[in-house]
């Protein structure tokens, strides 16, 4: 069996990879900027964990009722279990005990599991990319630490990281769970990759060329079950909004301005 | 130079203010109750007297959703520079204050251009000598707001006190001991903004101001500034409900300013604005050719040939 490797394909697959970290009664907070996992998350409240509370912190910029980057109506809080203020998350929501996941998507995770969310190195320079958010933090806090990486690729996991952001403190007991495009990942800072969900039609030969340190098949890894999850997802998100955290900035400005066609040409249809 | 009007924390003059009769305020009051006498009203084109260079400067909004472009245009038009820029959630305002220069240290949780991507600036003048910038967490950056609404020196940050790049962020956290229990723990350092300037939906007839339908943190940025400034959208006031309210004293100027966001969104009056962005991108590794057209126009000329048409 052959993968898809659109890009379509692979944001898919992260984002399928991921919901499967959700459980019954897990709290679950959206980010900035994350349709992705936003997608991720609605998607477990639809098939295997409905009583998943999801706070959407009020800065974030996706509607997810259908799932859609423009916020023409923002009903995000009548889709998840409420909207709170961004402050209000960092404040009391990212407290120890609150929050079980809030998935991060960082730059690179190492053979140490040391996370970079920060910068990355060009020649003797460190350029930064977007700055580390509240990347420490929620690691350090949430029950669940979980992240990622559409591309899986040595770039993305290196031997060793080019700045450290989050530091691999008690991974052997709080594992960093990772989803990507090949599957879902545990790291306990052993100085590899555990594989314990692969797509099928990955090879783990594959999956070690492409990291950059090595890569262990769990004794009990499965296999991920493509439904009910793709019908699910492309339900929730029927114009691809997960595309934009895949595609390159040129495809990113033509998807926007397909989007924004497409919601005026339905305004236009419905007005109200 | 006159004192400062601020409501947190009074204590840096650094602030101009006009003559009493210039702008008198426009608050209605009820029969029989004193009048207000703040927020006071401003119009746009004083934006920049209230916003000093060499301010400590942060934004509402977040990334590409609610950013008082209005009040950053005209800190372009009159070529104000020397900011500290604090970047919680930065989006286009630090975008185009970094791509003029203006921001001499930029305090970076986050900035980007949301589904456009990274902010070109930043990459572009990361390694330059003009703008310093350290690298803080976002939660470092709210538990420092959030003791400067409180009028507190620092207050503690939840989470790891062992992160290597606290040593390069020691102005805003440091490693210290919990005095009752010695335990180790991050102190998050009283983090006060001279300047918040926020964009509104509208005010009621006492002031208060409607926030975005996203509130993000600008209730705390706020609450957290010497002096705040309020631009907002519609002109007849409103009945400002519970969950968007930000109190009237909590706002020092506020600014009529329609389309005040643009080319970010605030939603639902309006989306953000791919052709802007799209353009802007295009002419981001060439001449600054985005700010001729903001600085070659005041707001009212800018507006009608490149934003949003009322």
């Amino acid at each position: 069996m052959t993968i898809d490797t659109s890009d379509r394909g692979r944001a898919e697959r992260t984002a399928i990879a991921l919901s499967l970290v959700l459980a019954d009664g897990d709290t679950v907070m959206v980010g900035l900027n994350t349709p992705l996992a936003v997608a991720a998350y609605f998607l477990a409240k639809r098939t295997h964990a409905t009583a998943t509370w999801l706070y959407c912190g009020s800065a974030a910029d996706v509607q997810v009722h259908p799932l859609t980057y423009f916020n023409d109506e923002i009903d995000s809080a009548a889709a998840s279990s409420g909207q709170v203020s961004h402050d209000f998350v960092s404040s009391y929501l990212r407290s120890p005990g609150k929050l079980d996941i809030e998935a991060v998507r960082p730059l690179q995770v190492d053979a140490r599991g040391s996370v970079n969310a920060s910068s990355i190195k060009s020649g003797d320079s460190l350029i930064p990319i977007s700055g580390m958010a509240s990347v420490p933090e929620i690691l350090a806090l949430a029950e669940k630490r979980v992240c990622y990486l559409p591309e899986h690729s040595i770039r993305s996991f290196p031997e060793r990281v080019d700045f450290i952001t989050a530091p691999p403190t008690d991974l052997a007991s709080r594992p960093i769970l990772i989803a990507t495009e090949l599957g879902l990942f545990r790291h306990e800072g052993a100085g590899e990759l555990v594989a314990i969900m692969l797509w099928p039609g990955v090879d783990p030969k594959e999956v070690a060329e492409r990291t950059g340190y090595p890569v262990r098949l769990a004794s009990d890894a499965d296999v991920i079950a493509e439904q009910p999850y793709l019908a699910a997802l492309r339900d929730i998100d029927p114009e691809g909004t997960i595309l934009l955290e895949v595609l390159s900035r040129a495809e990113r400005l033509t998807f926007l301005r397909r989007l924004r066609a497409l919601k005026h040409s339905e305004r236009e249809r419905s007005p109200t | 130079m006159m004192q400062a009007q601020g409501h947190a924390d009074s204590g840096g003059p650094f602030i101009e203010q006009p003559p009493q009769d210039d702008h008198p305020p426009k608050i209605p009051s009820a029969q029989g109750v004193s009048t207000v006498s703040r927020p006071t009203t401003i119009q746009v084109e004083d934006l920049k007297r209230y916003i000093p260079s060499g301010s400590r400067l942060i934004f509402g909004g977040a990334v590409v959703n609610n950013r008082p472009m209005t009040a950053v245009r005209e800190l372009l038009r009159v070529g104000a520079h020397d900011f500290e820029v604090i970047a919680m959630a930065g989006g286009l305002e630090t975008e185009l204050l970094l791509r003029t220069g203006a921001i001499s240290h930029l305090v970076l949780s986050h900035l980007s251009l949301g589904p456009f991507g990274v902010a070109p600036s930043l990459r572009l003048y990361a390694a330059d000598d003009r703008t310093r910038i350290t690298e803080v967490s976002g939660h470092v950056l709210v538990t420092g707001l959030d003791a400067a609404a409180r009028g507190l020196p620092f207050l503690p940050v939840a989470g790891d006190p062992d992160l290597p790049w606290i040593g390069g962020a020691t102005d805003f956290c440091v490693r210290s001991q919990c005095p009752f229990t010695g335990a180790d723990y991050l102190a998050a350092r009283n983090l006060t903004p001279d300047v918040a300037v926020i964009h509104a939906e509208g005010l009621d007839d006492h002031g208060n101001a409607q926030l975005a339908t996203s509130v993000c943190a600008d209730l705390m940025l706020a609450a957290a500034a010497r002096s705040t400034i309020v631009t907002y959208e519609r002109t007849e006031p409103l009945r400002v409900d519970a969950n968007h309210l930000l109190p009237a004293v909590l706002i020092d100027y506020v600014c009529h300013a329609p389309f005040g966001a643009f080319p970010t969104a605030f939603a639902p009056r309006y989306d953000l604005d791919v052709d802007w962005f799209d353009l802007y991108l295009a002419e981001a590794a060439g001449p600054d050719r985005a700010l001729s057209r903001i600085r070659n126009t005041n707001e009212i000329e800018y507006l009608k040939v490149h934003g949003h048409s009322s």
